[in-house]
């Protein structure tokens, strides 16, 4: 099974800004959640290993289960930050800011994790230097991050999510902050772990983007799903609402 | 100037030296303890540490020396326990109020590093399944030390410093030697002239010492 989500809802203060999403993610598929600024899609997507946690609902992922109460006394325990690490370890994550820790060379920023979670260290490098050299980037294992081109640091990110081997990669705007020649790398990086059959969820606004990687497509507006179905719905949209977001 | 002081005022540096490098160590082993308690947020202990930097950063360190050597003094228990050995001599005394003293500014310091390490640094650990305690003490507190140095720069020439009220509570350091000289001599001008110079020397090596380490740890951000 892959990712089942069930009546989530999400609210900062007064604002609302997820309401009762539903939806379920087969293994292997490389869903995009679709929509503008504000659509509530980047929280949903951090819902998804735990770094926001829902009001409500409930969350399968990667074999685990969790359901949320807000401000009620009930016998369901929300997830311990015990059980939110184990998660974490299994659902990678990779920012649009990259999040590169600074003061690492980039193998360092590679090895900390896998090594303080008992991969021995001559392990940890080999396996770094493998997924560097398939990102391109063996002459980088020493450089400073901050030496590093946006291209070179959003890869060395994906390339520390993937240390870990997770079972899920959640991409959150991983091209916002690229410029469209750099992102067709992270496309074709994207399309080679599709087919290593690792599942993916990609959270973008950028149409052309997602019609690149997605098998699946799930349209946000206002905190609610609007559409959502197999890549089809690219070029035969159901809804109005979908339909005109394509179009700009 | 009169050369033949130098040696007599040279017999002190060793331990002031001595003083010096002491409660920096004692003083930072305290700030790092002390900074984890601020970050993990440890309740009862967080009160305490709270109390002790209030304490130390809100009176003289004059005072502070004053209170630690003359103040134990005034209590029998403290006399009969094992501990007077060691509370009864200047050395330890004063040693003690500087390592105290800055281990309430260097906590302060290092507290501020850590907040000012960004957001996206602990979301990054968080993300790959790192505990809080993990995040802390293998990137946050790394980062952080790295970012604090120039400012721990100052506090290590602080103390050197500091450490001349040392020799108001009779020990025999770079500032003791000058002041017996002074009383012997009358020679104010040229004694105090000399020891304020071979202070300055100090602070310019140990000034230097800091840009070098600064150098090395802060090689990520200068590319």
């Amino acid at each position: 099974m892959g990712i089942a989500v069930q009546s989530l809802s999400k609210s900062f203060g007064d604002h609302q800004v997820l309401k009762d999403i539903s939806f379920s993610i087969s293994k292997g598929e490389t869903t995009v959640l679709l929509g503008s600024s504000g659509a509530g899609k980047s929280t949903l997507l951090r819902m998804l290993n735990l770094l926001e946690s829902p009001d409500q609902g409930t969350l399968n992922i990667a074999d685990m289960a969790f359901t949320f109460h807000k401000n009620q006394r009930t016998g369901q325990k929300q997830p311990s930050s015990a059980e939110a690490c184990q998660l974490r370890r299994k659902v990678g994550m990779v920012f649009q800011q990259y999040h590169l820790w600074p003061h690492m060379t980039v193998l360092e920023n590679l090895i900390e994790a896998p090594v303080q979670q008992g991969m021995l260290k001559p392990e940890a490098r080999t396996k770094a230097m493998e997924l560097l050299a398939r990102m391109g980037l063996t002459d980088k294992a020493n450089a400073w991050p901050s030496s590093l081109s946006g291209g070179q640091q959003q890869r060395v990110a994906i390339a520390r999510a993937l240390m870990l081997s997770p079972e899920v990669l959640l991409f959150d705007e991983p091209t916002a902050a690229l410029d469209p020649a750099i992102t067709n790398q992270v496309v074709e990086i994207i399309n080679e772990l599709q087919a290593s059959g690792i599942t993916m969820v990609v959270v973008t606004h950028e149409v052309d983007f997602a019609r690149k990687i997605a098998s699946r497509v799930v349209y946000l507006e206002n905190g609610e799903i609007v559409e959502e179905g197999t890549a089809e719905r690219f070029t035969a949209p159901q809804t109005k609402a979908f339909e005109r977001y394509l179009q700009h | 100037m009169n050369m033949e002081y130098l040696p007599e005022l040279l017999k002190g540096l060793g331990t002031t030296l001595e003083l010096t490098l002491v409660s920096l160590l004692t003083g930072l082993v305290l700030a790092i303890l002390f900074t984890i308690v601020l970050s993990l947020k440890v309740k009862a202990l967080t009160w305490l540490v709270k109390l002790q930097i209030l304490l130390f950063t809100g009176t003289p360190l004059l005072i502070q020396i004053f209170l630690i050597y003359y103040g134990p003094a005034q209590f029998d228990l403290i006399k009969d326990s094992v501990i007077w050995p060691l509370l009864s001599q200047p050395w330890f005394c004063a040693m003690l109020a500087l390592a105290l003293n800055s281990a309430a500014y260097s906590t302060l310091l290092f507290k501020g590093a850590i907040d000012a390490v960004p957001r996206s640094d602990w979301e990054a650990c968080m993300a790959l399944g790192m505990t809080h305690k993990q995040a802390l003490l293998k990137v946050i507190l790394p980062h952080a030390a790295r970012r604090a140095l120039p400012a721990y720069g100052n506090e290590i020439i602080l103390v050197m410093k500091g450490s001349s009220l040392a020799s108001t509570i009779t020990l025999m350091d770079l500032m003791g030697y000058a002041a017996r000289l002074n009383a012997q001599t009358y020679d104010t001008l040229t004694v105090f002239t000399m020891a304020g110079l071979i202070y300055l020397a100090m602070t310019g090596v140990l000034t230097l010492l800091i840009r070098f380490m600064e150098h090395k740890v802060l090689a990520f951000s200068r590319t």
